[in-house]
């Protein structure tokens, strides 16, 4: 009897010991996200001030970015690069994945080493000479949008490890039986393949959807000074110069809450899938 | 079900073809706009102006300005070009140009210090003589030499207001003759419980401020290309360590802080060392009680030395152009916007301080009290030029060390090896480009008390001239001599090349008659002391002139 208290009261402790720690640590990670939101609703001035607080509050911010700025368009662009990309990207992984799980051709290995060693090259390096390629095809400043949502399309392909890690997990036995009920290799990949991947489905929408919004260096370098061409990392980046950081500090601090909203969105929505994803992906490689 | 699967199929892959075919459309609207250009040039004669598109590029806040400004050039002077106005800061605009050039805007703003690279990348067209006439006559003498690269004129000033000065809080500062001295402002600012913000420890443009004072200066010259050939930088001298005495006051007093923004009024600022940009901050955050002077003085060993600056400009840029016809009406716009009526205007929206002398001498333009404490500064300023890139990252490590010392009166051995640091990351500079240089040493051959060097010689030049063609030019230097007696004139294949002697890149006594010869004789005996040199080897024989200072 003693003795179970004293497990009980050794529990307490160490559960006490814990969660101050985890209380702690989700302080730390907060503090920057709180800081930001804060900032966006203060408007007794435009500068960046010593105190975290605002003394008056409103949504003037907001409605400056949207009115008086050129934010929405780098909004839209940055949507409309993000949506195409996480259809896109889906759909061109899905299909490498899937013939590199399933089927059994000439060169697989040969093409799954080769696209191991190119993704080892860091894309950087790409960036000048695709930049003369879009350059030549009138896909840079104007035509920054089209232009990188083909960049992130064309190079999609090698993404495809976490997917195809999935799919070797999917029992080959349930193709084969699909087959010898006469199903085609399109009916066994729709019909059973898909409907069981769909954690990693999702896992890759969200992938391909983020990063355009925190894409800075090769958008900056595509849009190369055309406002209309940026994307929302490129846009609110111009405005952190001497002269226009102390009249845009807490229009930047209300961008940068508004770039959070749609991804928090779909994350919220698709989370319970995203975790099966990535360890699903993640058991047989 | 199977149907719908293959409709969804058929949708997406025409969704792909769309695409591709927008990016082909893009295509073909880019060629139909160079056609157009190219016309334009083979009939010049017939001045359609409705072919002719021109992008600038200005900074955010100016766009609105300039946009109107360029349509009523299009009115005053009856054409009707096609102007396309894009916000791009002033840094930016200067990078992305080197980055590509043909992708980059006709005409665009950039700041001073930009020039040798722009001029470096073929960024920029000489302005032609005519226009240059103009620029010369209607604009002060420093907007003139900030646009000039060895000779030639390649932008047009546009302001004259690229400095800093003291921005304070009269409520906090009412005796202003504080203002004057750095030990009692350091009090003053203490006793009140506020702080001083000063961009010390990692700005070399703010940290010059201290070294301008003492005298102390770096000059770099670049060759018509804008390529860096030279330096004279004496920081890492006696007046240098007095500089950073002076600095080591401030930095490691209680009321230092690393700002330049007038934002930190709204901390607890009195006192903001800043440019005219910061105006409008300032006076929104201050209001009645915002106060502009120029930088105060400090002391050390009983010398009392003002605070200098530097004083720049913005510039406007023309790129070169393939259509003659386009350049002209380039060259036409950006005369326009950098003339007396733009400048005025851009000084009665955006209260950018004018280059043109006219508008300087307006009475709004001397009423405004920011650009009357700049001019008051500049009166101790010293006109920007043109620095490499590397020695911004070398010159603000100053600030930073000297905070590292922690005390406001740091030993003198503690400075110099800071100094020390200094001369080796500016030497390091230019040693990656560096083709051949003149340079003079003393030789413990002919008994020399000092020490160092290779083979017994040791540096006496603090500026290696280095150039293409190393062999002809004239070069001057100021030299002291500690030694008993005399120096003589070698040429280096390379500075800090590691090996001086004459089997390597190695080094070549001047010899008389020939200039750059191997093994030539050309001691010259002087006593101790500080002597100019000059190295005139245009003529048949070189001259050496030597006069003692």
């Amino acid at each position: 009897m003693k003795k179970a208290s004293s497990i009980h009261r050794n529990r307490i402790l160490s559960n006490t010991a814990i969660y101050i720690i985890l209380v702690v640590m989700s302080i730390v990670w907060l503090i920057p996200f709180v800081f930001i939101l804060l900032q966006s609703f203060r408007t007794e001035n435009t500068w960046m001030v010593g105190y975290v607080i605002p003394q008056q509050w409103g949504i003037d911010n907001y409605i400056n970015l949207f009115t008086q700025t050129s934010f929405l368009q780098w909004y839209k662009n940055t949507l409309i690069i993000a949506g195409c990309n996480a259809v896109l990207q889906t759909f061109m992984v899905t299909m490498m994945a899937y013939a590199l799980s399933r089927l059994r051709f000439k060169g697989r290995k040969f093409l799954m080493n080769a696209m191991l060693v190119l993704g080892m090259f860091p894309g950087f390096l790409t960036m000048i000479i695709l930049y003369y390629i879009l350059k030549s095809m009138g896909l840079t400043q104007e035509g920054a949008v089209p232009g990188l949502i083909l960049v992130n399309f064309a190079s999609s392909g090698m993404g495809y490890y976490v997917f195809k890690g999935f799919l070797d997990t999917i029992p080959k036995s349930l193709d084969e039986a699909a087959r010898v009920d006469g199903a085609t290799r399109f009916q066994v990949m729709r019909k059973i393949i898909l409907p069981l991947s769909k954690p990693i489905m999702i896992y890759t929408i969200l992938t391909a959807f983020m990063a355009p919004w925190a894409d800075y260096i090769f958008a900056s370098y595509i849009a190369f000074g055309t406002s209309s061409g940026y994307n929302v990392a490129v846009g609110l980046y111009s405005w952190l110069t001497k002269d226009m950081i102390n009249s845009n500090y807490t229009l930047f601090c209300a961008g940068g809450v508004c770039i959070a909203i749609p991804i928090t969105i779909l994350f919220m929505c698709l989370q319970k899938y995203y975790v099966e994803g990535v360890t699903g992906g993640a058991v047989k490689g | 079900m199977k149907t719908n699967w293959r409709r969804i199929l058929a949708v997406l892959l025409s969704a792909i073809m769309l695409l591709s075919l927008v990016a082909c459309g893009s295509t073909s609207s880019d060629d139909s706009g160079s056609n157009s250009d190219s016309s334009a040039n083979t009939d010049s004669s017939d001045v359609d102006t409705s072919s002719i598109s021109i992008t600038v590029w200005c900074p955010e806040a100016a766009v609105d300005l300039t946009t109107s400004q360029l349509a009523a050039y299009n009115e005053a002077n009856g054409t009707s070009i096609n102007f396309t106005v894009e916000a791009v800061g002033e840094g930016e605009a200067a990078t992305n140009m080197i980055t590509d050039v043909t992708a980059g805007a006709d005409i665009f703003f950039f700041a001073q210090d930009q020039l040798a690279r722009l001029v470096q990348a073929g960024a920029l067209t000489q302005v032609s003589s005519s226009l240059a006439d103009t620029i010369t006559s209607e604009n002060d003498a420093g907007a003139v030499a900030a646009a000039t690269v060895s000779g030639g004129i390649y932008a047009f000033p546009l302001t004259s207001d690229n400095g800093y000065f003291v921005y304070y809080d009269k409520s906090v500062i009412t005796d202003e003759s504080v203002l004057e001295d750095q030990t009692a402002l350091i009090e003053a600012v203490s006793a009140a419980g506020k702080t001083i913000a000063f961009e010390l420890t990692d700005s070399g443009w703010y940290a010059a401020s201290y070294f301008f004072a003492t005298g102390c200066v770096s000059d770099w010259s670049t060759d018509d290309d804008g390529t860096f050939t030279g330096y004279t930088d004496t920081f890492n001298s006696e007046a240098g360590i007095a500089a950073a005495k002076g600095m080591a006051e401030l930095i490691n007093s209680s009321v230092f802080v690393n700002s330049s923004s007038a934002a930190s009024f709204s901390s607890d600022a009195a006192v903001v060392v800043t440019g005219t940009w910061d105006y409008t901050t300032a006076s929104e955050a201050l209001g009645d009680n915002l106060g502009c002077t120029d930088l105060w003085s400090f002391t050390v060993d009983g010398e009392t030395y003002h605070l200098g600056s530097y004083s720049g400009n913005k510039l406007l840029g023309v790129k070169p152009q393939t259509d003659a016809t386009k350049a002209a009406y380039c060259q036409s716009v950006a005369a326009y916007l950098s003339g007396e009526a733009c400048q005025q205007e851009r000084f009665d929206t955006l209260a950018w301080g004018p280059s043109n002398v006219n508008v300087q001498a307006s009475d709004a333009v001397q009423e405004n009290i920011a650009l009357a404490a700049l001019a008051a500064q500049n009166e101790y300023g010293t006109p920007q030029g043109q620095y490499p890139n590397a020695w911004w990252d070398t010159s603000k490590a100053i600030g930073a060390s000297i905070q590292a010392l922690g005390t406001t009166s740091p030993a003198d051995s503690d400075l110099q090896s800071i100094l020390d640091t200094y001369t080796a990351g500016i030497e390091s500079i230019l040693s990656s480009a560096s083709t051949a240089c003149w340079v003079i040493v003393g030789d413990m051959d002919v008994s020399w008390s000092c020490t160092g060097g290779e083979n017994g010689e040791y540096v006496l030049t603090e500026n290696q001239v280095e150039s293409d063609d190393p062999y002809v030019g004239i070069w001057e230097y100021d030299i002291t001599v500690t030694g008993e007696s005399g120096f003589r004139v070698v040429m280096y294949g390379a500075w800090d090349a590691g090996d001086y002697d004459a089997s390597g890149i190695g080094y070549t006594h001047l010899a008389e008659g020939s200039v750059g010869t191997e093994g030539g004789d050309n001691n010259i005996v002087v006593d101790p002391g500080s002597y100019h040199v000059t190295l005139d080897t245009t003529g048949d024989a070189p001259v050496i002139t030597v006069t003692a200072n």
